[in-house]
């Protein structure tokens, strides 16, 4: 049905300035910036029609295409990464899908750690499989230790009479920020004989990741979350007899045409990120590696940060301390306080920040926050720490 | 007449967005103090250049650049004081004014220069109307009068290709009779680029 044009006039003119005009905290898109980087936005502006990487695709698939080089993207980044076997998918969240439903049965148990990310939970309910969460340490520290995937494991053994059918771990939680001991986790997932499924949504493209170094067998990430990269694009990686059942071909046969596609990977459904997004992905490559070998900066940019709210009285960061990612989790009594008597509620946090330059705080938040330094210079870091501070001694809330 | 791009036109266009691209990128990673440091600040100026001189180029193959040349060739002859400004649209007199051109020193004609050529662009125009084009035509030339003294030059800024535009251009010579000016004549494809060149004209002052 034909709408009429002031009905469309709405998708017209969209423009974001946010990146510009503030100090952009928001942890979920502080890796995936990537209009910082002029390769990006170019390729993808040059490839910005819907099939353009399919100009020489011959072999009819996304990782066997020569020109543009996304055939040998695909092995340097398997390389990057450490793994067997890499392919691009759209968003972590589809990767894990294809994970569980290739390496597990409806009905088997999955273990996963309790600071895994929604979608891990989705995942594995489409896949049909069980879950068994393994207990965080909770408040204030919020850990996964290696002992209870152990017991884990053996509960769903009691249940099952057998190992459960993957160990999951999220390798840098979204909640807290905590960087789990993945190579810990990955032996004691190998003593059972049960692979071991590494998340790094939070990690490759951030920091150096290696799957060999920690004895993943299957690798998921998100790559508008930390390759600075456009969405949606993830990253599905495995190894060995792992990568043979996850990227196996497809047997199907037309009863009636008896058409077959031998070449096409049942769980990728053929053809997965085409275009625009792949082709940014790729053009971000060089850039990540390059910043991957700063990540210890920007872990100190964190533990700056850390250190000048927690002046704040009734500030705390929750997760790891002293922290070991970028992305910060704090909680403050005395803010929630302020937000109590204030006309506008939580939101007065956000409005002060914005205000003063800063942005990323989930509005109408003030008694627990997360946000992200990540990519952030120096000054940003700073003068967004002080715009806290001086929130603090606006509301007559002490700093040490 | 549509205008027709060469490739190489196309391919100067490219690379002028991708200059942008890249000089906005810069931008960006610097937000929001927006301060380039050495090595960003060189491969902005870089790019801006680079965007500059491909941006030229395309004007260049498009015969654009001859139009904004001829416009400040015929000022480098003109004197600021002695000169009037005769334009088309009042939208583009109230532009000019608002960048800083006095108000006495243009004028805008709103339609043709005369009611036969109103009635020539409209065969079918209403009595009424031609009553309106009448009393715009009788404040034009009010206006004019008042403006013209101390006026040596007038100079018709028109739009290329526009048919009220050489109706008006056919005219011309009746002000150089009527009040013994020299009448210039410029048409521009995009009147955009008089109110960037104009101002500068007027500054000489």
């Amino acid at each position: 049905m034909p709408l009429r044009p002031e009905r469309l006039s709405k998708y017209r003119n969209l423009t974001r300035s946010t990146e510009i005009e503030a100090i952009n905290l928001n942890p979920i898109q502080s890796g995936g910036r990537a209009g910082n980087y002029p390769e990006v936005v170019k390729s993808v502006l040059n490839f910005i029609d819907g099939y353009s990487t399919c100009d020489y695709c011959i072999k009819g698939r996304l990782e066997e295409i020569e020109t543009p080089p996304l055939c040998d993207f695909h092995a340097d980044l398997a390389e990057f990464i450490e793994m067997d076997e890499v392919r691009l998918l759209p968003g972590c969240r589809q990767a894990q899908f294809a994970a569980f439903h290739s390496l597990a049965s409806p009905g088997d148990y999955v273990v996963i750690d309790s600071l895994a990310h929604y979608s891990t939970y989705l995942a594995a309910e489409r896949a049909g499989l069980k879950i068994i969460e393994v207990p965080n340490s909770g408040f204030p520290y919020f850990e996964v230790s290696p002992e209870l995937y152990a017991e884990k494991i053996e509960e769903a053994k009691r249940v099952t009479k057998k190992t459960p059918a993957l160990v999951f771990l999220t390798h840098v939680d979204y909640s807290y920020g905590n960087l789990a001991d993945a190579e810990a986790i990955a032996k004691v997932s190998h003593e059972y004989d049960v692979p071991f499924m590494l998340n790094c949504a939070y990690t490759i493209g951030r920091m150096p990741v290696s799957g060999r170094k920690l004895k993943a067998d299957v690798v998921v990430a998100s790559l508008h979350k930390s390759f600075a990269s456009p969405a949606p694009s993830g990253i599905l990686a495995a190894n060995g007899e792992y990568a043979e059942k996850i990227f196996r071909k497809s047997t199907v046969k037309g009863e009636w045409s008896g058409r077959t596609f031998p070449n096409k990977e049942v769980e990728l459904l053929g053809c997965t990120l085409p275009g625009c997004v792949v082709v940014g992905v790729m053009a971000a490559f060089p850039y990540v590696a390059e910043r991957v070998e700063r990540w210890s900066e920007e872990v100190e940019k964190a533990r700056y940060f850390s250190s000048q709210l927690t002046k704040i009285e009734g500030v705390i960061q929750l997760g790891q301390t002293p922290h070991n990612h970028d992305l910060l989790h704090f909680e403050s009594s005395s803010f929630f306080e302020v937000a109590r008597a204030h006309p506008r509620k939580g939101f007065f946090l956000y409005d002060e920040l914005k205000a003063r330059g800063v942005v990323g705080v989930q509005p109408g938040l003030s008694r627990s926050w997360k946000l992200s330094t990540y990519g952030q210079s120096w000054e940003n870091v700073k003068k967004a720490a002080q715009a806290f501070l001086e929130i603090a001694e606006k509301y007559n809330i002490p700093v040490s | 007449m549509p205008l027709s791009l060469s490739l190489d036109a196309a391919r100067k266009l490219s690379s002028t967005i991708e200059a942008l691209l890249t000089a906005w990128s810069l931008v960006r990673a610097s937000a929001p103090r927006l301060i380039l440091k050495e090595k960003e600040e060189r491969d902005f100026v870089e790019k801006l250049l680079l965007a500059h001189r491909a941006l030229s180029e395309l004007l260049s193959l498009l015969g654009l650049d001859k139009q904004e040349n001829e416009l400040i060739s015929a000022l480098s002859e003109l004197n600021p004081n002695e000169t009037l400004l005769l334009v088309v649209p009042p939208s583009l007199m109230r532009r000019l004014v608002g960048v800083g051109i006095p108000h006495e020193r243009v004028i805008s004609i709103g339609g043709p220069l005369s009611a036969e050529d109103a009635k020539a662009l409209n065969p079918h125009l209403p009595e009424e109307a031609m009553k309106g084009v009448e009393a715009r035509l009788k404040n034009f030339w009010r206006e004019l009068e008042r403006k013209i003294k101390g006026a040596r030059t007038v100079l018709f800024i028109l739009e290329k290709a526009g048919k009220v535009d050489e109706l008006i251009a056919k005219r011309a010579s009746m002000l150089s009779e009527k009040f013994g000016v020299d009448v210039k004549v410029v048409y521009l494809t995009n009147l955009d680029s008089c109110v960037e060149i104009l101002p500068r004209f007027f500054r000489r002052e």
